[in-house]
């Protein structure tokens, strides 16, 4: 070979080999194609004839049928506009976003919701407290930083911190185990007894049954459960739980005065009095003089329930938000051939048992988040009564057939596994429902209102206002111009409609099967806003998604997309009168990167009136991208990543974005400041964080940075100095840098006292052990070293019981300090990163327990506000008061 | 160029796509979305949903008309010409991006180049450049599918000639001079493109 050639073949192999990047088909893609090669050779496949009640026009072009993923073909490819491509992608970021800061906030705070958001949890640190009276605070969002999560709606009281205040007689600050959250499952009385609880809709309006179950996050195993009726009795006393170290509690309130009782694991009742408290059944009957024992009564009939058995709740263990896998199961690998079912069967009409000929099969999954999907409408013709769908992905689904001239008939919930389902489908006549649409406020008819049955579809799974592209199965009435409507074949006359028109509210009307039905409309609530960029330019073609909180009413399918217009305005008054959270998503061009932390804001709205939710967005930001890899270099799927900007891990984790890696083990982030950033990844949990890189970009800048995991490891243990086991420890390391101790590492320690740090980056670190019990101090080990990706220990670490200190934080002219949080230095004069979700009260005050005796160093901190640093020597014992005063 | 002519397999699945035999068709995206992908991605400019459109059409349009294949071209040659078409009609409605522009100029002459190529030894920092990666990765889905085939095995996943050798089941020469002609070719496509748009970073 010449030199020519050797330079040539050189710089072609180097060019190949570090610089290429396949670019490939996506696998829903290329199955898609595969459909459609497949029906190509083999000629159209069947589909339903014009004439068919379920759809009133010729075949189009663009109709939409639905993709399954699965392993060898899908039944068909779905050209579906963008605008629903964007409402399932804006759908499923909103609702990974919401159960991602549900987990985060749940695993530390064990839960709680503010007074007026019942469905609401507000991460910490990014709320204000308000007082409502009573001695009882309301928790408020920030503008534009707070994080939302769905949970249950338990109408709990909590403040901005993990802890909850009560107003108690002594007025004293109670602790919240951090380990623990709260899994509700609750159903409404119904007339079928055996009924087992289902869903996440805990509404607790009076005679709501209701069963609470505490879960630990750590393990996920359940505790006690507890299945309680809870009525407002006629002394106007209301009775709330609320969380208190760990335990469940029932505070009954009336007037000023409550009465607590706590719900142990065990299952037992214990009234809880200032001095202490009792078993239930000792306490002696209430006197009717005491005024301290007006709440009683109603407490001791709730108290009076059945205390029942994790498993005779029945349901599955789910978290609040969402309906994500335990804390301590791994996360799923992609799967090359997921598990897949034929689903068959013949359909006949009811009356004469003759098989019919046209028709449809529709298979609505049980709805899944935050991956929800579609439901799979197949059309039949010339089907002689027989139908077959193969290869349907495994799940839970209802499946629906139906003809022209009959009702839809319903199976139960399917489980579908790798065994072949069939079903023998009967279909009835069904009834006639009519009715009128008016306005009012006139009177007046509503002309061109959509009317819906939901008795007769899936109604969780279908929009607020029906896609065109469900109208071939779905049937939709609309009413003429003297307001009327009739519906043909519902399954019964006392079907649930749902009625939409452009201009009013949506209504539903359950239909009681005797008489035409009346649907009057009422204006409707109404949403706006604008969305710029710090500079004050209008951010056009921006996209956002609102998305309602009450998940038992309003299903999360009516998260609705918006569009900003030219001058960056967005508004939509398609909404029912909820309470909802607007996120703002970013621009739609950019919809490759958006954010997986964007703005919120929370809203309720109110029929008839207006209101605002306004957005600021920084000009587009940087991007990193690329991918995690493990010591050998191989990608690493499906873990949590979190960017930090440099230093303040610590500080404020509102400003983290949590991203997820990809099957292929790659992440991308956009819309960043420019900046240094750290790299955490999760161990088992998102809240376990493990630093990896650092990594500085500029302004605007995009930047590939691979993630390569550290190999070191750190086993060991910890135990009580009284030799008992702790349940409940978090540890953290601190990796020694020139200047100080960084934060590196955050993971929760086994039940059986042992942890293991995984994915540790070479270094020298501190480790910090800090039990959750509220009794034992941390404990630290000073000097770890890791090195070459070793594994090192087993490391044994006793945790003495701590001291309590009691803090008062006030500005210089003396009033008290809200919301300050206080850092302890360790006689080493490091700072302790453990007290980040405590801040002060109303009154200015705080009290730290499980503080190791000796000295320690006490300082204030209000934004860029300090106090300066008081230095205590405690024991076992001491509670005294340092008063801080901040600069 | 013989390498760009059908090989047998390619008229072996034309004859069995024409007559519907559904295993061909499976064949014939296994084996032909992959490149055919990748040439309408750096011709669109990576917008995915446009590229997703076109192959789809692509490969709708090669079925409905396989007859019409007459096997003077290879199949990947075949589709990519019904895709540049398609690629044109897309990019009417879109927003040009410049390494598409120069893709889509320079079609006729990639066929057709003559020059030698002198180089300097690539420095390490060109290599890590994102421009760098999008002309590799455009000049290698402009090549024949057996130039583009061996380039990858050998300097992407690593096989050595004796395994491409045996792979092909013809000699090591033979491989050694396909290598040596895949080279060259990719080395002066790459070279247009770089010098067309503007340089390396």
């Amino acid at each position: 070979m010449s030199t020519r050639d050797e330079l040539v073949e050189r710089n072609v192999a180097k060019l190949l080999a570090r610089a290429y990047r396949q670019v490939e088909p996506s696998a829903e893609f290329e199955d898609a194609l595969r459909a459609t090669v497949d029906r190509t050779l083999a000629g159209d496949v069947a589909r339903a004839e014009p004439g068919n009640t379920f759809r009133d026009a010729a075949p189009r072009d663009d109709e939409p049928v639905l993709v399954e993923r699965s392993a060898a073909r899908t039944i068909v490819a779905d050209p579906t506009p963008p605008r629903t491509i964007l409402r399932r992608v804006a759908f499923a970021v909103a609702a990974s976003l919401l159960a991602a800061f549900g987990l985060w906030w749940l695993g530390l705070s064990g839960g709680g919701v503010g007074r007026e958001s019942l469905d609401t949890i507000l991460a910490r640190g990014a709320v204000a407290l308000r007082e409502t009276g009573e001695g009882w605070y309301a928790v408020e969002p920030q503008d534009g930083v707070a994080h939302h999560a769905l949970v249950a709606p338990l109408e709990v009281r909590t403040p901005a911190s993990a802890r909850l205040e009560l107003a108690a007689a002594g007025g004293e600050s109670l602790g919240v185990e951090a380990a623990s959250a709260v899994v509700v499952i609750a159903a409404p009385l119904s007339d079928a007894p055996g009924e087992p609880p289902h869903g996440l809709d805990a509404r607790l309006d009076g005679g709501a049954l209701v069963a609470v179950r505490s879960v630990d996050v750590a393990s996920g195993a359940a505790a006690a459960a507890w299945r309680i009726a809870l009525e407002r009795d006629a002394s106007g006393s209301e009775v709330v739980f609320e969380l208190e170290r760990g335990s469940l509690m029932l505070v009954a309130r009336t007037g000023a005065e409550c009465a607590r009782a706590a719900l142990s694991s065990d299952g037992a009742a214990r009234l809880v009095t200032a001095a202490g408290s009792e078993p239930w059944s000792s306490v002696a009957a209430p006197d009717a003089a005491s005024s301290a024992s007006a709440p009683l009564e109603p407490l001791r009939s709730v108290c009076a329930a059945n205390v029942v058995a994790p498993d005779d709740v029945g349901a599955q263990r789910t978290s609040v938000a969402t309906g994500e896998p335990p804390a301590n199961e791994a996360p799923e690998e992609d799967v090359v051939a997921p598990p897949t079912a034929d689903v068959f069967g013949t359909v006949v009409d009811a009356a004469t048992g003759e098989p019919l000929d046209d028709f449809t099969v529709v298979l609505a999954p049980v709805l899944t988040l935050p991956r929800p999907r579609d439901p799979k409408a197949v059309p039949f013709t010339d089907a002689k009564g027989r139908f077959a769908i193969p290869e349907v992905l495994a799940g839970q689904y209802v499946v629906w057939v139906g003809a022209t001239g009959h009702a839809y008939f319903a199976s139960a919930t399917v489980e579908l596994g790798e065994t072949p389902f069939e079903l023998r489908a009967e279909l009835e006549v069904g009834e006639r429902v009519t009715g009128r649409v008016f306005d009012r406020a006139t009177g007046l008819a509503v002309e061109g209102a959509r009317v819906i049955s939901e008795s007769d579809v899936p109604a969780a799974m279908i929009e607020l206002v029906v896609d065109p592209s469900r109208e071939s199965w779905i049937q939709v009435a609309r009413t003429d111009p003297s307001g009327r409507f009739a519906l043909q074949h519902l399954r019964s006359t006392k079907a649930r409609l749902r009625v939409t028109a452009p201009g009013y509210a949506p209504a539903w009307m359950p239909c009681d099967g005797t008489s035409a039905v009346e649907i009057g409309l009422s204006p409707p609530a109404r949403l706006v806003g604008r969305v710029e960029a710090s500079d004050g330019s209008p951010c056009a073609e921006h996209v956002l998604v609102v998305v309602p909180l009450d998940g038992s009413q309003y299903p999360l399918y009516w998260s609705l997309p918006l569009f900003t217009d030219a001058e960056g305005n967005f508004e939509t008054s398609a909404l029912p009168p909820i309470q909802c959270v607007v996120v703002h998503l970013g621009a739609y061009s950019e919809r490759k990167h958006w954010s997986s932390a964007p703005a919120v804001r929370y809203v309720t709205l109110v029929e008839n009136e207006e209101r605002r939710a306004d957005f600021v967005t920084k000009l587009r930001g940087a991007r990193l991208f690329g991918r995690v890899l493990d010591p050998e270099g191989r990608p690493v799927p499906h873990r949590t990543l979190t960017l930090v900007p440099a230093g303040s891990a610590v500080e404020d984790p509102t400003r983290w974005r949590v991203t997820n890696v990809d099957g292929e083990g790659r992440y991308d982030v956009g819309g960043l400041a420019a900046g240094e950033y750290e790299f955490y990844v999760s161990a088992r949990e998102p809240m376990e964080v493990l630093f990896q890189s650092k990594v500085t970009i500029a302004r605007d800048a995009e930047l590939e940075h691979d993630v390569n995991l550290g190999g070191g490891r750190i086993v060991g243990s910890g135990r009580s100095a009284e030799g008992g086991v702790l349940e409940s420890v978090i540890w953290i390391l601190m990796r020694r840098t020139e200047t100080g101790e960084d934060f590196s590492v955050r993971i929760l320690g086994n039940r059986d006292g042992s942890f293991e740090v995984p994915s540790l980056v070479d270094g020298e670190y501190a480790l910090y052990g800090i039990p959750q019990d509220g009794v034992h101090a941390f404990a630290v080990h000073s000097s770890v070293v890791v090195e070459h990706g070793a594994s090192v220990g087993p490391i044994d670490v006793t945790f003495e019981r701590g001291a309590r200190a009691r803090v008062l934080v006030r500005d210089p002219s003396g009033a008290p300090v809200v919301g300050a949080e206080v850092r302890l230095s360790d006689a080493r004069g490091n700072a302790r990163v453990l007290t980040e979700m405590q801040r002060t009260d109303t009154q200015g005050r705080m009290e730290i327990t499980a503080l190791p005796t000796g000295r320690v160093g006490l300082r204030a901190r209000l934004g860029e506000r300090e106090s300066a640093e008081v230095f205590l020597d405690l024991s076992t014992g001491d509670a005294p008061l340092v008063e801080l005063e901040l600069e | 160029m013989s390498s760009n002519a059908a090989s047998a397999a390619d008229r072996d699945l034309q004859r069995r796509l024409a007559a519907g035999d559904r295993a061909a068709g499976s064949e014939l995206v296994e084996r032909h979305l992959g490149p055919l992908y990748e040439f309408v991605h750096y011709r669109l400019g990576g917008d995915r949903s446009a590229v997703e459109d076109v192959v789809q059409e692509t490969f709708v349009v090669a079925l409905q008309s396989i007859a019409s294949f007459d096997a003077r071209s290879s199949l990947h040659s075949w589709l990519c010409g019904i895709a540049k078409n398609k690629v044109r009609g897309e990019r009417r409605k879109a927003k040009p991006r410049p390494l598409a522009d120069v893709l889509d100029d320079s079609d006729a002459e990639i066929d057709a180049i003559l020059e030698q190529v002198d180089r300097e030894e690539l420095p390490d920092q060109v290599l890590e450049a994102r421009e760098t990666r999008e002309l590799v990765g455009a000049a290698l889905a402009s090549l024949p599918l057996d130039y583009r085939e061996a380039l990858l095995a050998k300097y992407v996943h690593g096989r050595s000639t004796a395994e491409l050798a045996s792979a092909s089941g013809k000699g090591v020469k033979a491989a050694e001079s396909l290598l040596h002609r895949s080279r060259e070719a990719f080395a002066r496509v790459f070279q247009l493109l770089a010098k067309e748009r503007g340089g390396l970073a």
